[in-house]
């Protein structure tokens, strides 16, 4: 970022982005709720009515594209929390435009993991059941349960990182309070608590974003770590493995990179903040991927080879299926080229810095990863123990359409979002600058 | 009769060097406003009171260990029900569990001790000036009547662009 | 005060005991002779018509959703005329390690004091995990509310709820059988005899292949056939301890 900007300009293109829409805005908005409606929440109220059989799931194959893209979305929620905490602990400076859209990111895909773990269940008026609080039924939550530790972790990480994007934008809305008017001066003082930007104010408020920083570190490694043992806790033999949490954490954090990418192009060019947001993050971001892209290889193969060595039939099977099934093994051949030989593109540094180059393999190791979670899913579950049992998954028109119309409800909020609250760190670009002194900043 | 009066200034040095001044005339009650943290030793201004934040963080944690820890004893003991060949008070589970309240008390601890030590929300208006936000500093300062026009050159000699009075 | 910690500590280590194993009264397990088995199907049916379960249709079956707490599993070898077909009834193990007890997070499913692994219907919000992590296949869920037409609904058990759409079920050796003869001999003063309480499948076999018991008693059918040499259980190397016997097959 250069030096040249001015912190009034910091503001003015903040406040230009929230509120100069075009109609295009409002078109767009339109059509991704409308999409949202029919796509997301009209199949699911259609699978309450009837019941999980409109699925595609059958005996063996209980859990399906439902979770799948449960683990997606929680995956994808960890990069936010990586940009934000670590890299503050690391006192990285080129956080510092990026790490809002990348928490707000955190936040909503949060947000929509929930509702596939509500989508999944067969009784979901029932779901409040896994909360463990003093009822009539005299029974509490099973606590060595997966799915309990996954309450207590996605629980805690979806109030962490709540209260973590509240805090950052304190002062940010205390920036901008002073331009707004009518509901949104309303709703910037309410929520900025009077912050005024005292010293007292300042080094608290410092303080505290180090110490949420050093507890969200961990909590960002067990809430996957938790969410893998969802699966590895059950004998299945495709699933019951011991690399499942390093590999999940890995996984997480890659197709969150590769979210923040597509992300952060999107807004650059939706809100023209092409002055903060500049080549060097894309180079930056660039590595982290193909840092992530050479470990995420390294675990697969890792899980492959044990697996061959691992002289049970059942994983052998499992192995066979998923490698040499022709439908499988397409799939795994597109997975491994989108996550392992495509970001490699990503050592040249022409090609970090290009922003299409870059949102182009986005795509792909997003894809890719998808893909991974559906062969981890749908080639275990199929070849369980017993051979009579044995039967594939096939996804039926209710989960692709929920599907896609997460994809659109996660547009529609974040679209809602970026219109109230600004996207891009005011103060935190202001630190970068430096402060004005009278011979220059 | 205490006046409060805020200086604006558009540059972070004249600031600071007008803090320094007003600290050696001998006002202790100076708070520097500001768009983006101060990076001097600002800190150190009104004691060791500042440090507090960290007993938040940890009391906090303990409880949410204790809590985490409570919840998955004493509950699997108040209601046993044998499951899965596995003994009711187990190891890792509750580990685990300790582990998010942990992390869960932790961080709620933090953020309420940041809104006590800050004393936010305000709910009287505080003084402030609008320009603040954008890119101006500014230095807060309550004096007795008779001061308040010693304060004020003091203020404009340092590089002031404004000075208001702010009626209490 | 060390009485009070010799307690706390008597009760830790109870606690603390693998399976809490204490508090079971019997242990209830059956026995299958695979050389009696031919493959019949009408433990199928009688568990069908005891049970409450539903005829989910064709389509359903051909998505492998059928609806069988007892299925007969049929493992076909080698090109006519020189097939060989092999029959094993496969029902709910009853686990005494259930895997499926440890991943409901509603207690829907746990050990009860009958030994037995038991699926509570009401407390079960459908989120399969217990079906995922059962290494028999052998729970099933119920996809769809499903109907009886007129008049088949008056053949549906009283004993036996009738389970609407989001729940999981699975065999249950029949325990409305089961309690009924516990509150029996329980009036009498008496345990229960051996042969007393029989569960559907086993009642229908016509070649007599199960049997069902006790095997805490020492003089019980079942313990006598357990100790047969031909015994195996389902899948012994993943550590289920599982209550159903089979008895290897022999004739050719």
């Amino acid at each position: 970022m250069s030096g040249n900007i001015t912190y009034k300009e910091i503001n003015d293109d903040v406040i230009n982005a929230m509120t100069r829409t075009g109609p295009l805005y409002y078109v767009v908005l339109a059509i991704v709720s409308l999409l949202t409606v029919l796509l997301f929440f009209l199949p699911w109220v259609y699978q309450i009515k009837t019941g999980q059989g409109v699925t595609g799931l059958n005996n063996p194959s209980y859990w399906g594209v439902y979770l799948v893209n449960f683990v997606f979305w929680v995956g994808v929620a960890h990069a936010g929390t990586l940009i934000s905490a670590m890299l503050y602990i690391t006192h990285t400076p080129w956080r510092r435009s990026v790490h809002r859209s990348a928490e707000t990111m955190t936040f909503f895909a949060l947000i929509i993991s929930v509702f596939f773990i509500m989508i999944h269940m067969g009784r979901v008026w029932n779901f409040y059941w896994v909360l463990p609080y003093p009822n009539q039924r005299t029974i509490w939550t099973n606590f060595i349960s997966p799915l309990i530790f996954d309450v207590f972790a996605i629980g805690t990480y979806f109030l962490s990182s709540l209260i973590f994007l509240y805090f950052g934008l304190i002062p940010d809305i205390a920036a901008i309070r002073h331009r707004a008017i009518g509901w949104r001066r309303k709703l910037y003082e309410a929520l900025s608590l009077g912050w005024r930007g005292t010293d007292r104010e300042w080094y608290i408020r410092d303080k505290a974003y180090m110490l949420f920083s050093v507890l969200i570190m961990p909590l960002v490694v067990s809430v996957h770590s938790v969410v893998s043992w969802d699966f590895a806790l059950g004998i299945v033999p495709g699933l019951h493995k011991t690399i499942f949490a390093p590999y999940f954490v890995t996984g997480a954090l890659y197709s969150g990179f590769a979210g923040v990418v597509l992300l952060i192009s999107i807004l650059r060019r939706v809100q023209n903040s092409a002055k903060y947001i500049t080549e060097r993050h894309y180079d930056k971001i660039g590595i982290m991927l193909l840092a992530l892209s050479l470990l995420w290889s390294y675990l697969t193969i890792l899980e492959i080879v044990m697996g061959l060595t691992s002289h049970s039939s059942f994983e052998l099977e499992h192995l066979r299926y998923k490698l040499l099934n022709p439908g499988f093994a397409g799939m795994t051949a597109i997975m491994m080229f989108s996550n392992t030989i495509l970001p490699l593109s990503l050592a040249i540094r022409k090609i970090r810095v290009s922003i299409t180059c870059q949102c182009i393999i986005s795509i792909f190791i997003l894809s890719g990863m998808w893909l991974e979670r559906f062969l981890i899913f749908g080639t275990a579950l199929p070849r369980k123990f017993l051979p009579y049992a044995w039967h594939d998954y096939h996804p039926g028109w209710v989960e692709i359409a929920i599907t896609a119309g997460s994809f659109f409800l996660f547009i529609l909020m974040f679209m809602i979002f970026m219109k109230i609250f600004p996207v891009i760190s005011i103060t935190e670009v202001k630190e970068e600058i430096g402060m004005p002194t009278e011979r220059g900043t | 009769m205490n006046q409060t009066v805020i200086g604006i200034f558009a540059y972070a040095d004249k600031l600071l060097s007008a803090a320094k001044e007003l600290r050696e005339y001998g006002i202790e009650e100076v708070s520097l406003l500001s768009p983006v943290p101060l990076t001097e030793d600002t800190g150190q201004m009104n004691g060791n009171s500042r440090d507090f934040l960290r007993y938040f963080t940890f009391f906090g944690g303990i409880s949410g260990v204790i809590a985490g820890t409570l919840f998955a004893v004493w509950t699997s003991v108040s209601y046993p029900l044998p499951r899965g060949g596995r003994p009711i008070l187990t190891g890792p589970p509750t580990l685990l569990i300790s582990f998010e309240t942990l992390i869960l008390a932790g961080i709620l601890a933090t953020f309420g001790g940041f809104l006590i030590l800050t004393r936010l929300p305000a709910l009287k208006k505080r003084p402030y000036h609008d320009r603040i936000g954008e890119d101006k500093f500014g230095i807060v300062v309550k004096v007795k009547e008779d001061k308040l026009t010693h304060i004020e050159s003091i203020l404009v000699s340092g590089g002031a662009e404004e000075v208001i009075r702010i009626e209490d | 005060m060390s009485r009070f910690l010799d307690k706390l500590f008597a009760r830790f280590n109870i606690y603390r005991e693998p399976g809490y194993y204490g508090k079971y009264d019997y242990k209830w397990t059956i026995v299958i002779d695979l050389d009696k088995c031919d493959g019949c199907e009408a433990c199928v049916i009688a568990c069908h018509a005891e049970n409450n379960l539903p005829v989910v249709g064709e389509e359903e079956c051909s998505k492998n959703r059928a609806f069988n707490w007892i299925r007969i599993e049929r493992y076909v070898e080698g090109e006519y005329p020189d097939v060989k077909v092999k029959f094993i009834p496969i029902l709910c193990q009853q686990c005494g390690k259930a895997r499926c007890e440890v991943g409901c997070p509603t207690y829907a499913t746990y050990h009860n004091q009958d030994g037995l692994n038991v699926q509570v219907y009401n407390r079960c919000i459908g989120t399969f995990t217990c079906a995922t992590y059962c290494p028999y296949d052998v729970r099933h869920f119920n996809w769809f509310s499903y109907k009886w037409d007129a008049p088949l609904e008056q053949q549906l058990n009283p004993d036996v709820t009738v389970r609407e759409k989001g729940v999981m079920e699975k065999c249950t050796f029949c325990i409305q059988r089961i309690r009924a003869g516990k509150d029996h001999a329980k009036d009498e003063g008496r345990k229960i005899m051996d042969g007393e309480i029989q569960p559907a499948c086993v009642q229908t076999c016509p070649a007599g292949a199960m049997t069902f018991g006790d095997l805490n008693d020492p003089e019980s059918m079942v313990s006598k056939l357990a100790k047969s040499e031909r015994r195996y259980r389902l899948f012994e190397d993943l550590n289920t301890d599982p209550s159903v016997i089979y008895l290897k097959r022999v004739m050719k």
